[in-house]
Protein backbone atom coordinates (compact mmCIF):
# COMPACT_ATOMS: atom_id res chain seq x y z
CA UNK A 1 0.00 0.00 0.00
CA UNK A 2 1.53 3.10 -0.73
CA UNK A 3 0.91 5.04 2.90
CA UNK A 4 1.96 4.25 5.81
CA UNK A 5 0.66 5.83 9.33
CA UNK A 6 1.72 6.91 12.47
CA UNK A 7 -0.12 8.89 15.31
CA UNK A 8 1.97 11.68 16.66
CA UNK A 9 1.38 10.94 20.79
CA UNK A 10 1.62 14.83 21.84
CA UNK A 11 -1.11 15.97 19.10
CA UNK A 12 -3.80 12.67 20.27
CA UNK A 13 -6.54 13.83 22.43
CA UNK A 14 -7.49 10.22 22.77
CA UNK A 15 -10.90 10.61 21.03
CA UNK A 16 -11.13 7.17 19.53
CA UNK A 17 -12.65 8.41 16.22
CA UNK A 18 -9.84 6.77 13.93
CA UNK A 19 -10.04 3.57 15.40
CA UNK A 20 -14.19 3.74 14.89
CA UNK A 21 -13.18 4.47 10.80
CA UNK A 22 -10.56 2.28 10.84
CA UNK A 23 -11.10 -1.35 12.96
CA UNK A 24 -8.85 -3.61 11.75
CA UNK A 25 -5.43 -1.06 11.73
CA UNK A 26 -5.84 1.51 14.76
CA UNK A 27 -6.69 1.24 18.15
CA UNK A 28 -6.73 2.71 21.98
CA UNK A 29 -5.45 -0.14 23.25
CA UNK A 30 -6.58 -1.19 26.42
CA UNK A 31 -4.98 0.86 29.30
CA UNK A 32 -3.71 3.92 26.70
CA UNK A 33 -4.98 7.23 26.41
CA UNK A 34 -3.44 7.75 22.61
CA UNK A 35 -4.22 6.02 19.55
CA UNK A 36 -2.12 3.10 17.83
CA UNK A 37 -1.30 1.78 14.45
CA UNK A 38 -1.44 -2.03 15.48
CA UNK A 39 -1.31 -2.80 11.64
CA UNK A 40 -0.78 -0.69 8.82
CA UNK A 41 -2.83 -1.69 6.18
CA UNK A 42 -2.95 -4.23 3.90
CA UNK A 43 -5.44 -3.88 1.25
CA UNK A 44 -7.06 -0.79 -0.49
CA UNK A 45 -10.33 -1.13 1.48
CA UNK A 46 -8.11 -0.95 5.03
CA UNK A 47 -6.25 2.16 3.05
CA UNK A 48 -8.96 4.06 2.20
CA UNK A 49 -10.45 3.66 5.81
CA UNK A 50 -7.02 4.81 7.41
CA UNK A 51 -6.55 7.84 5.00
CA UNK A 52 -10.25 8.85 5.93
CA UNK A 53 -9.55 8.70 9.53
CA UNK A 54 -6.42 11.01 9.19
CA UNK A 55 -8.55 13.32 7.68
CA UNK A 56 -10.93 13.12 10.42
CA UNK A 57 -8.93 13.51 13.15
CA UNK A 58 -9.52 16.92 15.03
CA UNK A 59 -6.44 17.06 16.25
CA UNK A 60 -4.22 16.26 13.03
CA UNK A 61 -2.40 13.19 14.73
CA UNK A 62 -2.77 10.73 12.32
CA UNK A 63 0.02 11.16 10.23
CA UNK A 64 0.06 9.73 6.44
CA UNK A 65 3.10 9.36 4.63
CA UNK A 66 3.96 8.28 1.03
CA UNK A 67 6.03 4.98 2.15
CA UNK A 68 9.45 5.97 -0.06
CA UNK A 69 9.76 9.26 2.09
CA UNK A 70 9.33 6.64 5.55
CA UNK A 71 12.15 6.84 8.11
CA UNK A 72 12.37 3.13 7.62
CA UNK A 73 13.88 3.65 4.21
CA UNK A 74 16.49 6.65 5.30
CA UNK A 75 18.73 5.81 2.27
CA UNK A 76 15.53 7.23 0.02
CA UNK A 77 14.75 9.80 2.56
CA UNK A 78 17.99 11.19 3.15
CA UNK A 79 17.02 10.04 6.55
CA UNK A 80 14.86 12.54 6.74
CA UNK A 81 10.97 11.71 7.77
CA UNK A 82 8.57 13.84 5.91
CA UNK A 83 5.11 13.53 7.26
CA UNK A 84 1.79 14.45 6.37
CA UNK A 85 -1.28 14.77 7.36
CA UNK A 86 -3.89 13.14 4.83
CA UNK A 87 -6.13 15.90 5.68
CA UNK A 88 -3.12 18.67 4.40
CA UNK A 89 -2.15 16.64 1.38
CA UNK A 90 -5.86 16.45 0.47
CA UNK A 91 -7.54 19.95 0.56
CA UNK A 92 -10.95 18.05 0.85
CA UNK A 93 -9.98 17.48 4.55
CA UNK A 94 -12.10 18.23 7.43
CA UNK A 95 -14.11 21.90 7.22
CA UNK A 96 -14.72 20.75 3.69
CA UNK A 97 -17.53 19.89 1.77
CA UNK A 98 -15.71 16.33 1.15
CA UNK A 99 -17.28 14.88 4.41
CA UNK A 100 -20.50 17.00 4.75
CA UNK A 101 -23.70 15.92 2.78
CA UNK A 102 -25.57 19.53 2.67
CA UNK A 103 -23.33 22.57 2.51
CA UNK B 1 -30.37 24.63 49.76
CA UNK B 2 -27.92 26.39 47.98
CA UNK B 3 -28.72 27.67 44.23
CA UNK B 4 -28.57 31.10 41.94
CA UNK B 5 -30.37 31.19 38.75
CA UNK B 6 -29.31 33.29 35.42
CA UNK B 7 -31.45 34.03 32.69
CA UNK B 8 -30.03 32.61 29.73
CA UNK B 9 -30.27 33.50 25.99
CA UNK B 10 -31.20 30.20 23.57
CA UNK B 11 -33.06 30.05 20.30
CA UNK B 12 -34.01 26.21 20.07
CA UNK B 13 -33.29 25.15 15.91
CA UNK B 14 -35.64 21.91 14.82
CA UNK B 15 -34.00 19.71 11.81
CA UNK B 16 -36.74 17.86 10.03
CA UNK B 17 -34.11 16.29 8.02
CA UNK B 18 -32.32 13.17 9.58
CA UNK B 19 -29.97 11.89 7.64
CA UNK B 20 -26.67 12.36 8.84
CA UNK B 21 -25.01 15.27 7.20
CA UNK B 22 -21.32 15.23 9.13
CA UNK B 23 -19.77 11.86 9.09
CA UNK B 24 -17.23 12.55 11.51
CA UNK B 25 -19.67 13.87 13.74
CA UNK B 26 -21.70 11.08 13.16
CA UNK B 27 -18.93 8.88 14.53
CA UNK B 28 -18.03 10.34 17.22
CA UNK B 29 -21.89 9.98 18.03
CA UNK B 30 -21.18 6.19 17.59
CA UNK B 31 -17.56 6.21 19.64
CA UNK B 32 -19.83 7.86 22.32
CA UNK B 33 -22.59 5.17 22.42
CA UNK B 34 -19.97 2.53 22.96
CA UNK B 35 -17.27 4.08 25.71
CA UNK B 36 -20.53 4.59 28.17
CA UNK B 37 -19.23 3.80 32.00
CA UNK B 38 -21.24 3.71 34.92
CA UNK B 39 -19.82 6.08 37.62
CA UNK B 40 -21.57 3.82 40.42
CA UNK B 41 -19.83 0.72 38.65
CA UNK B 42 -16.57 1.42 36.81
CA UNK B 43 -14.52 3.18 39.72
CA UNK B 44 -13.15 1.28 42.31
CA UNK B 45 -15.05 2.73 45.56
CA UNK B 46 -14.21 -0.25 47.86
CA UNK B 47 -10.70 0.91 47.85
CA UNK B 48 -10.16 2.99 50.65
CA UNK B 49 -8.26 6.44 49.87
CA UNK B 50 -5.26 6.88 51.71
CA UNK B 51 -4.58 10.42 52.29
CA UNK B 52 -0.93 10.03 51.64
CA UNK B 53 -1.48 8.88 48.71
CA UNK B 54 -3.10 11.78 46.60
CA UNK B 55 -0.42 13.86 46.24
CA UNK B 56 -0.16 17.68 46.44
CA UNK B 57 -2.18 19.65 43.23
CA UNK B 58 -0.64 23.04 44.45
CA UNK B 59 3.05 22.55 43.02
CA UNK B 60 2.99 20.52 39.78
CA UNK B 61 6.02 19.76 38.28
CA UNK B 62 8.17 21.86 40.66
CA UNK B 63 9.28 21.56 44.56
CA UNK B 64 6.75 21.66 47.09
CA UNK B 65 6.41 25.62 48.67
CA UNK B 66 8.19 26.23 51.85
CA UNK B 67 5.37 27.13 53.55
CA UNK B 68 4.03 23.62 52.93
CA UNK B 69 7.31 21.96 53.90
CA UNK B 70 7.73 23.91 57.16
CA UNK B 71 4.24 22.01 58.28
CA UNK B 72 4.68 19.26 60.26
CA UNK B 73 4.25 15.64 57.76
CA UNK B 74 0.48 15.02 58.88
CA UNK B 75 -0.46 18.85 57.81
CA UNK B 76 1.52 18.54 54.95
CA UNK B 77 -1.22 15.04 54.05
CA UNK B 78 -3.73 17.30 55.27
CA UNK B 79 -2.95 20.40 53.28
CA UNK B 80 -2.71 18.30 49.68
CA UNK B 81 -5.96 16.23 50.67
CA UNK B 82 -7.64 19.87 51.35
CA UNK B 83 -5.81 21.54 48.25
CA UNK B 84 -7.18 18.69 46.30
CA UNK B 85 -10.64 18.31 47.15
CA UNK B 86 -10.79 22.63 46.63
CA UNK B 87 -9.32 21.97 43.08
CA UNK B 88 -11.68 18.83 42.17
CA UNK B 89 -14.97 21.19 43.70
CA UNK B 90 -13.91 24.05 40.85
CA UNK B 91 -14.00 20.66 38.59
CA UNK B 92 -17.23 19.31 40.15
CA UNK B 93 -18.94 22.99 39.25
CA UNK B 94 -17.18 22.81 36.06
CA UNK B 95 -18.83 19.73 35.66
CA UNK B 96 -22.23 20.83 35.91
CA UNK B 97 -21.78 24.05 33.98
CA UNK B 98 -20.70 21.22 31.41
CA UNK B 99 -23.59 19.11 31.28
CA UNK B 100 -26.33 22.54 31.23
CA UNK B 101 -23.87 24.30 28.09
CA UNK B 102 -24.57 20.82 26.60
CA UNK B 103 -27.77 20.60 27.29
CA UNK B 104 -28.50 23.86 25.19
CA UNK B 105 -25.78 22.83 22.25
CA UNK B 106 -28.44 19.77 21.87
CA UNK B 107 -30.69 22.52 21.39
CA UNK B 108 -28.79 25.35 19.36
CA UNK B 109 -26.71 23.43 17.20
CA UNK B 110 -27.97 23.69 13.30
CA UNK B 111 -27.29 19.82 12.61
CA UNK B 112 -28.63 16.70 13.36
CA UNK B 113 -25.50 15.23 14.01
CA UNK B 114 -24.64 17.73 16.42
CA UNK B 115 -27.52 17.49 18.48
CA UNK B 116 -26.98 13.48 19.01
CA UNK B 117 -23.30 14.04 19.52
CA UNK B 118 -23.99 16.85 22.15
CA UNK B 119 -27.05 15.02 23.86
CA UNK B 120 -24.50 11.91 24.94
CA UNK B 121 -22.33 14.16 26.29
CA UNK B 122 -24.93 15.86 28.61
CA UNK B 123 -24.55 12.03 30.43
CA UNK B 124 -21.01 12.01 30.34
CA UNK B 125 -21.17 15.58 32.42
CA UNK B 126 -23.99 14.14 34.79
CA UNK B 127 -21.37 10.91 35.62
CA UNK B 128 -18.49 13.40 35.71
CA UNK B 129 -20.46 15.44 38.26
CA UNK B 130 -21.56 11.61 40.08
CA UNK B 131 -17.71 10.63 40.28
CA UNK B 132 -16.13 14.09 41.51
CA UNK B 133 -19.17 15.04 44.09
CA UNK B 134 -18.38 11.27 45.53
CA UNK B 135 -14.85 11.47 45.91
CA UNK B 136 -14.64 14.64 47.12
CA UNK B 137 -16.81 13.35 49.65
CA UNK B 138 -14.05 11.16 51.14
CA UNK B 139 -11.65 14.06 51.30
CA UNK B 140 -13.32 17.09 52.72
CA UNK B 141 -15.84 19.37 51.54
CA UNK B 142 -17.33 21.03 48.54
CA UNK B 143 -15.60 24.71 47.97
CA UNK B 144 -17.30 27.56 46.65
CA UNK B 145 -16.80 28.18 42.90
CA UNK B 146 -13.66 30.06 42.09
CA UNK B 147 -15.42 33.85 40.24
CA UNK B 148 -12.94 33.26 37.18
CA UNK B 149 -14.93 29.99 36.82
CA UNK B 150 -18.01 31.22 37.25
CA UNK B 151 -17.63 33.95 35.34
CA UNK B 152 -16.82 31.79 31.89
CA UNK B 153 -19.32 29.54 32.40
CA UNK B 154 -22.07 32.02 33.00
CA UNK B 155 -20.42 34.04 29.75
CA UNK B 156 -21.12 30.59 28.15
CA UNK B 157 -24.17 29.64 28.89
CA UNK B 158 -25.87 33.15 27.77
CA UNK B 159 -24.00 33.39 24.85
CA UNK B 160 -25.90 34.47 21.68
CA UNK B 161 -24.03 32.41 19.39
CA UNK B 162 -23.87 28.58 18.73
CA UNK B 163 -20.44 29.07 17.59
CA UNK B 164 -19.55 30.67 20.98
CA UNK B 165 -20.87 28.17 23.36
CA UNK B 166 -18.99 25.70 21.25
CA UNK B 167 -15.68 27.18 21.56
CA UNK B 168 -16.22 28.32 25.15
CA UNK B 169 -17.32 25.06 26.60
CA UNK B 170 -15.89 22.34 23.62
CA UNK B 171 -12.96 23.66 22.79
CA UNK B 172 -11.29 26.04 26.03
CA UNK B 173 -12.56 24.43 28.87
CA UNK B 174 -12.49 20.91 27.73
CA UNK B 175 -9.30 21.45 26.80
CA UNK B 176 -8.28 22.73 29.72
CA UNK B 177 -9.74 19.94 31.52
CA UNK B 178 -8.38 17.65 29.59
CA UNK B 179 -5.04 19.07 30.40
CA UNK B 180 -5.66 19.34 34.46
CA UNK B 181 -6.74 15.81 34.40
CA UNK B 182 -2.95 14.54 32.83
CA UNK B 183 -1.28 16.71 35.26
CA UNK B 184 -3.40 15.54 38.26
CA UNK B 185 -3.22 11.94 36.95
CA UNK B 186 0.55 12.19 37.02
CA UNK B 187 1.00 13.12 40.45
CA UNK B 188 -1.42 11.03 42.46
CA UNK B 189 -1.08 7.38 43.34
CA UNK B 190 -4.41 7.00 44.94
CA UNK B 191 -5.97 4.02 42.92
CA UNK B 192 -9.31 5.36 42.91
CA UNK B 193 -8.46 9.17 41.83
CA UNK B 194 -6.36 7.49 39.05
CA UNK B 195 -9.19 5.74 37.83
CA UNK B 196 -11.36 8.43 38.15
CA UNK B 197 -9.15 10.58 35.82
CA UNK B 198 -8.68 7.77 33.18
CA UNK B 199 -12.23 7.42 32.52
CA UNK B 200 -13.30 10.86 32.58
CA UNK B 201 -10.44 11.84 30.71
CA UNK B 202 -11.55 9.63 28.15
CA UNK B 203 -14.88 11.53 27.98
CA UNK B 204 -13.52 14.57 27.73
CA UNK B 205 -10.87 13.90 24.89
CA UNK B 206 -14.08 13.01 22.73
CA UNK B 207 -15.90 16.33 23.96
CA UNK B 208 -12.58 18.53 22.53
CA UNK B 209 -12.94 16.45 19.37
CA UNK B 210 -16.47 17.73 18.78
CA UNK B 211 -15.32 21.17 19.48
CA UNK B 212 -12.58 21.03 16.55
CA UNK B 213 -14.84 18.90 14.15
CA UNK B 214 -17.83 21.71 14.79
CA UNK B 215 -15.71 24.47 14.73
CA UNK B 216 -13.43 23.56 11.67
CA UNK B 217 -16.61 23.13 9.73
CA UNK B 218 -18.45 26.12 11.43
CA UNK B 219 -16.24 28.93 11.11
CA UNK B 220 -15.28 29.45 7.49
CA UNK B 221 -19.13 29.63 7.09
CA UNK B 222 -19.69 32.49 9.31
CA UNK B 223 -20.02 36.72 8.11
CA UNK B 224 -17.41 38.65 9.18
CA UNK B 225 -19.05 40.91 12.39
CA UNK B 226 -20.05 37.45 14.02
CA UNK B 227 -16.51 35.81 13.36
CA UNK B 228 -14.67 38.64 14.79
CA UNK B 229 -17.45 38.17 17.86
CA UNK B 230 -16.36 34.59 18.39
CA UNK B 231 -12.79 35.78 18.04
CA UNK B 232 -13.11 38.36 20.90
CA UNK B 233 -15.11 35.77 22.91
CA UNK B 234 -12.95 33.15 23.11
CA UNK B 235 -10.30 35.80 23.68
CA UNK B 236 -12.33 36.77 26.10
CA UNK B 237 -12.74 33.81 27.77
CA UNK B 238 -9.49 32.71 27.91
CA UNK B 239 -8.45 35.52 30.30
CA UNK B 240 -12.19 35.52 32.33
CA UNK B 241 -10.47 32.26 33.62
CA UNK B 242 -6.96 32.49 33.97
CA UNK B 243 -6.83 36.09 35.22
CA UNK B 244 -9.91 37.13 37.07
CA UNK B 245 -9.51 37.94 40.29
CA UNK B 246 -10.56 36.21 43.55
CA UNK B 247 -13.21 38.85 44.29
CA UNK B 248 -15.60 37.93 47.09
CA UNK B 249 -18.06 40.37 48.59
CA UNK B 250 -16.51 43.49 46.83
CA UNK B 251 -12.64 41.98 48.04
CA UNK B 252 -10.35 40.32 46.97
CA UNK B 253 -9.40 36.98 48.70
CA UNK B 254 -6.45 34.02 48.37
CA UNK B 255 -8.88 30.99 47.37
CA UNK B 256 -7.21 28.51 49.62
CA UNK B 257 -7.12 31.12 52.43
CA UNK B 258 -9.82 29.27 54.21
CA UNK B 259 -7.62 26.09 54.52
CA UNK B 260 -3.86 28.33 55.26
CA UNK B 261 -6.04 29.38 58.39
CA UNK B 262 -7.06 26.03 59.70
CA UNK B 263 -4.59 24.82 58.98
CA UNK B 264 -2.60 27.28 61.35
CA UNK B 265 -0.14 28.57 57.73
CA UNK B 266 0.07 32.15 57.66
CA UNK B 267 -2.02 33.35 54.67
CA UNK B 268 0.02 36.26 54.11
CA UNK B 269 3.44 34.32 54.18
CA UNK B 270 1.64 31.32 51.75
CA UNK B 271 0.27 33.67 49.21
CA UNK B 272 3.46 36.02 48.74
CA UNK B 273 5.59 32.90 48.26
CA UNK B 274 2.82 31.63 45.86
CA UNK B 275 2.75 35.41 44.24
CA UNK B 276 6.81 35.91 43.94
CA UNK B 277 7.00 31.88 42.16
CA UNK B 278 4.04 33.74 39.87
CA UNK B 279 6.52 36.64 38.99
CA UNK B 280 9.36 34.11 38.25
CA UNK B 281 9.13 33.90 34.65
CA UNK B 282 11.51 30.53 34.55
CA UNK B 283 9.22 29.16 37.43
CA UNK B 284 5.90 29.97 34.95
CA UNK B 285 7.45 28.33 32.30
CA UNK B 286 7.88 24.84 33.87
CA UNK B 287 4.20 24.67 35.49
CA UNK B 288 2.22 23.09 33.35
CA UNK B 289 -0.61 25.65 32.31
CA UNK B 290 -3.17 24.40 30.65
CA UNK B 291 -4.21 27.59 28.36
CA UNK B 292 -1.38 27.79 27.19
CA UNK B 293 -0.47 23.99 25.87
CA UNK B 294 -3.95 22.71 25.53
CA UNK B 295 -6.84 25.34 25.27
CA UNK B 296 -4.47 27.90 22.70
CA UNK B 297 -2.92 25.45 20.21
CA UNK B 298 -6.47 24.03 19.55
CA UNK B 299 -7.88 27.59 19.06
CA UNK B 300 -5.07 27.74 16.31
CA UNK B 301 -6.58 24.91 15.12
CA UNK B 302 -9.54 25.92 14.52
CA UNK B 303 -8.60 29.45 12.84
CA UNK B 304 -10.14 31.33 15.64
CA UNK B 305 -6.63 33.06 16.33
CA UNK B 306 -5.95 35.34 14.07
CA UNK B 307 -3.21 38.01 13.54
CA UNK B 308 -6.20 40.50 14.65
CA UNK B 309 -6.26 38.86 18.05
CA UNK B 310 -2.86 36.83 18.37
CA UNK B 311 -1.14 39.83 20.62
CA UNK B 312 -3.43 40.12 22.85
CA UNK B 313 -3.01 36.47 24.12
CA UNK B 314 0.57 37.10 23.63
CA UNK B 315 0.58 40.29 26.08
CA UNK B 316 -1.41 38.11 28.73
CA UNK B 317 1.42 35.15 28.26
CA UNK B 318 -1.68 32.56 26.80
CA UNK B 319 0.39 32.08 23.67
CA UNK B 320 2.33 28.68 23.39
S1 LIG C 1 -8.77 10.60 15.80
FE1 LIG C 1 -6.79 11.62 16.10
S2 LIG C 1 -6.92 12.51 18.15
FE2 LIG C 1 -8.58 10.99 17.99
S3 LIG C 1 -7.65 9.09 18.80
FE3 LIG C 1 -7.32 9.05 16.61
S4 LIG C 1 -5.28 9.96 16.27
FE4 LIG C 1 -5.94 10.49 18.36
FE1 LIG D 1 -16.67 16.57 32.02
FE1 LIG E 1 -16.53 17.48 29.14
Amino acid sequence: MPHRFEVVEDDCTGCGLCSERAPENLEIPAGFSIAEVFKQPETSTEEEACLEASEYCPAGALLAHTKDLSPADPAQSGGQASFVPAGESTPAGIGSEDWRNDT
Amino acid sequence: MSFETIDTNVKALWRFDYDSNIKPLRDLYEVAKKEQWNAALDIPWHIETDPSQIGDMSAPNAEPYDFVKALPKEKQIEFAKRRSAHLLSNFLHGEQGAMMICGQLVEVVPDMDGKLYASTQVIDEARHVEVFHRYISRLDRIYPIMPGLKALLNAVLTADLWQMKCIGMQVIAESIAMGSFKTMLAITHDEVFKKILQLTSQDEARHVSYGLIYMKDAIPKMNEPDRDRLEDFAFTAMTLLATTPQMEGGRSTDPFEQIYLELGIDPQKATSEIISRMMDPEAVRAQPNPFRDYAYPQLERVGVITDRTRAKYREVGLAA
